[in-house]
């Protein structure tokens, strides 16, 4: 892996674990970047939600996995379903990053969510994957974003695209 | 009388937190999981007041059925609005010109939609 590309790769992680701690928060539950404790650790993730993304330079996937009370206890609705849940979890939560990639003058394209169900599931490492692990009050979140770059691939500063007018931000409304 | 307004949404849950922010008795829900068969219900369905539609789906996105569905002409005056996990500015734009009334942003706030579509509603 290039400089240029390891440097991207460590931005996009870096975009991907804050909108991930922001995104939980958003759904009144605080979740904490660091060390898992033990008994957390051994706790199975139940879902995983996996969104795939492309761009003229840069495609991959994003994994979001959570164990059962994360996923419970962010769910708005009174009638759960922890597959479409996790599905829209992993899809707001790329789209947190595909706006930020935006205003560093890449543009993503993501694709529908699917979801996969398992027990201590675990990425494949290829040459650089690292996945970052949240704790929460009784459960782990864990994400991942997997990226292969073509050369040039370059994730600019914030205000690279300063003359643009930024992404409308989360929460955010307006009338016509 | 409850006014009817459709949510398309491919999210089951998305739809029912829009079902709970617009469940005051004001509103009559209908749901559709993708933009074909949200413009299949819009054709059907004349008494529409509004509509609340995402933008990423399977089958047919947001912004080709609001587009479809605004060639029409007996459908210029429905209140569309986008809730979308998306806040790029060329795609506000596309759907303000395609004949859109408003922009939200995943996750959204049940009080503010439901003044949205209460002003839409009551134009």
């Amino acid at each position: 892996m290039s400089a240029t590309n390891l440097a991207s790769t460590l931005g996009l992680d870096r975009l991907v674990a804050e909108n991930c701690l922001k995104l939980f928060a958003d759904y009144d539950l605080e979740i904490r970047s660091g060390e898992v404790e033990a008994t957390a650790a051994d706790e199975r993730f139940l879902l995983c939600g996996i969104i795939g993304f492309t761009s003229k330079l840069v495609r991959g996937a994003l994994v979001l996995a959570t164990t059962k009370q994360p996923l419970e206890r962010t769910n708005p609705t009174s009638t759960p379903s922890h597959r479409d849940w996790i599905c829209e979890l992993a899809n707001q939560l790329l789209g947190r990053v595909k706006n930020q990639m935006l205003s560093c003058g890449v543009e993503i394209f993501p694709s529908t969510p699917v979801a996969v169900r398992g027990e201590h599931l675990s990425p494949i490492l290829q040459q650089r994957l690292i996945a970052e692990l949240f704790t929460a009050d009784g459960g782990v979140v864990c994400v991942w974003l997997d990226c292969e770059f073509e050369d040039g691939f370059e994730l600019g500063e914030p205000d690279r695209c300063a003359n643009s007018i930024a992404p409308l931000p989360e929460g955010e409304i307006i009338l016509f | 009388m409850a006014k009817r307004v459709l949510v398309v949404d491919d999210s089951a849950t998305v739809r029912q937190q829009v079902r709970a922010a617009l469940g005051s008795g004001d509103f009559l829900l209908m749901e559709a999981g993708d933009g074909s068969e949200g413009a299949e219900i819009i054709n059907q369905f004349a008494d529409l007041a509004a509509v609340i539609c995402d933008v990423n789906m399977p089958r047919m996105n947001g912004l080709d059925m609001l587009e479809t569905v605004k060639k029409d002409p007996k459908h210029a005056a429905l209140p569309v609005v986008m809730l979308t996990t998306d806040g790029q500015h060329e795609l506000i734009q596309r759907a303000k010109a395609a004949g859109a009334k408003g922009w939200i942003v995943k996750p959204f706030k049940p009080e503010l939609l439901l003044a949205a579509i209460r002003k839409l509603t009551s134009r």
